[in-house]
């Protein structure tokens, strides 16, 4: 019993800690090419196009 | 996701070496609560078993001292909340309304930490036992709330800027502190008032 509490405890710890990883993860990663790089061209052009303004 | 190699936009250097500092600093926050979880959890152990005293010396007569923690704990679970709805209008860029939560939220932790520090000093005077175990973990627990409630200061501090970048990397690694708070607050009511200090030593092997 004692065990199995303590084995419950230990996984749910690990479970929230992992969740709440996840969550301010993805709160920084919403933000990220967002308003961030205000000089930044709104077309964004890949290294490798043809420089034609499309995104490969 | 087209990786590209950016060379400055504008003279702003983005050299995109796929390292991530605020992924890093989200870990790094978690990787120190965890020490202090852990620290905590060693710490009140040792006390109770090493000590081994009569599990009912833990027993707190106070109708004061055993109902306030419940409320304290709500109104940090209202604070935990509160900061999550904010995080919410932040996702958003709502940065009106997402001032206005945060005021709300800042005045919520505040009370908690007021809270916490008077039945810090209650504890502190109880008895010798009390004074071991409830004393420096409500201590612990008023140092994560006054620290929650600087940062959310902080934040929106940073979100009065018309430049939005620092609140942007500041507030989502804050967020791992604040929910931190919430759930060592709710598990050390669990450890300490809904289960007694006392079935916790008897969990440890100690008996009457």
């Amino acid at each position: 019993m004692r065990l199995i509490a303590f084995a419950l405890g230990l996984f749910a710890f690990v479970a929230v800690f992992l969740l709440v990883l996840r969550y301010t993860t993805h709160l920084s990663n919403v933000k990220k090419g967002r308003g961030k790089h205000p000089a930044a061209p709104t077309v964004p052009v890949s290294y490798d196009s043809p420089m034609t303004g499309e995104d490969l | 996701m087209a990786v590209r190699m950016e060379n400055g936009h504008g003279g702003q250097a983005v050299h995109d070496e796929r390292i991530d500092p605020q992924a890093n600093a989200n870990l790094a926050v978690w990787l120190g609560l965890v020490a202090l979880t852990f620290m905590s959890a060693v710490f009140v152990a040792s006390n109770v078993y090493l000590r081994g005293w009569n599990p009912s010396k833990f027993t707190l007569n106070n109708r004061l001292l055993t109902d306030l923690p419940y409320w304290d704990t709500l109104l940090l679970i209202v604070s935990g909340v509160l900061v999550l709805v904010a995080a919410a209008f932040f996702a958003k860029d709502r940065w009106q309304a997402f001032n206005a939560v945060l005021a709300l939220a800042v005045l919520s932790w505040v009370a908690t930490a007021l809270i916490q520090f008077r039945l810090m000093l209650w504890f502190a005077g109880y008895s010798q036992q009390i004074k071991t175990i409830d004393w420096p973990t409500s201590m612990i627990v008023f140092g994560l709330t006054f620290i929650s409630a600087v940062l959310i200061a902080i934040a929106g501090w940073y979100a009065s800027f018309a430049n939005k970048a620092k609140v942007n990397a500041f507030f989502p690694v804050a967020m791992n502190v604040w929910l931190y708070t919430v759930m060592f607050g709710i598990v050390v009511l669990l450890m300490e008032r809904v289960l007694t200090v006392g079935q916790f030593a008897a969990w440890c092997g100690l008996h009457a």
